[in-house]
């Protein structure tokens, strides 16, 4: 199954955002496409890029915590925004 | 902490409707659900399908846009116009399954995104689960040591509810060990062995599609 990652998007949110640390959170059907992003976001930006290797069932699923590791931005795809 | 959020939807083309859809939803009432990565051909199948069918819009709970499904969006739903036949346009059978397990659905006809073929599920596929809800609430009614389970998952947390549920009056004759993790580990929780049944606060899928790796029994704070 083919699905856009929106790497153009990926690249323009971390500039956007001014980001150092950026953390790819993928769920399981796309985790075998996680070096495609990180190799595409290398190529254009010098960043810090973290590949979570935890869970991602769904927008709900977000690790905040990942803050204590100095990440500034998590990249979460798969999903849209959670509503509470 | 900042998040942006990428829907990866799939950039495929649905087939021709097939005779056999037309003939499933012909003079109906319809509700077509679908993950977020098939949104747009689930809204392209129903412009096609409204010369032959009625089709309900619904927007659940937790959900962005109408007509989206998540695994746990219809436990908190109401659905006011139930439509005569419920559809799904995606992979597998767990986000469709969420319908049959909160009783919205009899069953859903699932479609396939790549051949538009039809599966049915029914209420008969979940009703193992829907037993072991009701073993849960009896268990749970007559435990004395209650373990209840909150995630930090920001979406799933209800660290607010556990406590109440603690302090409740209701319940004053059963005593509350609150349980705190991140992702839920079910060989972990084996490890205290002094609970005598589990109250979950955080998905209710968990309840049901995890409660096979739980010797003790497991119910969703909702359904007490």
């Amino acid at each position: 199954m083919n699905y856009n990652l929106e790497i153009s998007k990926v690249i323009s949110k971390i500039k956007e955002n001014n980001a150092k640390n950026v953390l790819l959170q993928l769920p399981d059907g796309l985790k075998p496409r996680a070096k495609e992003i990180v190799d595409a976001i290398s190529n254009e930006l010098d960043v810090n890029i973290f590949i979570w290797s935890g869970t991602n069932f769904g927008a709900c699923d977000v690790p905040l915590h990942s803050e204590n590791a100095g990440i500034d931005l998590i990249l979460h795809f798969g999903h849209s925004p959670y509503k509470k | 902490m900042k998040i942006e959020y990428f829907e990866t939807r799939a950039n495929i083309e649905l087939p021709e409707i097939t005779k056999e859809l037309i003939d499933l939803v012909k003079d109906k009432s319809i509700a077509i659900f679908s993950t977020i990565q098939f949104l747009e051909q689930r809204d392209n199948l129903a412009t096609k399908l409204l010369k032959y069918c009625k089709i309900v819009n619904i927007k659940l709970t937790h959900c962005t846009y109408p007509d989206q499904i998540l695994g746990c969006s219809s436990f908190d739903s109401e659905i006011i116009e139930k439509p005569e036949l419920f559809l799904y346009l995606g992979d597998g059978v767990f986000h469709p399954k969420s319908l049959l397990l909160n009783e919205f659905a009899e069953e859903v006809y699932c479609l396939s995104p790549i051949d538009l073929s039809i599966k049915k599920i029914t209420k008969e596929d979940v009703k193992s689960l829907l037993n072991k809800k009701k073993v849960a609430l009896t268990n749970f009614l007559s435990s004395k040591n209650i373990g209840v389970l909150i995630t930090l998952k920001p979406g799933q947390n209800n660290l607010k509810k556990a406590i109440e549920l603690k302090n409740s009056e209701k319940y004053k004759d059963k005593n509350f060990y609150l349980f705190l993790d991140d992702t839920i580990n079910f060989a972990e929780l084996e490890n205290f062995n002094f609970i005598d049944c589990w109250v979950n606060t955080a998905c209710p899928r968990i309840a049901y599609d995890d409660s096979i790796k739980i010797t003790k029994g497991i119910i969703n704070l909702q359904d007490l």
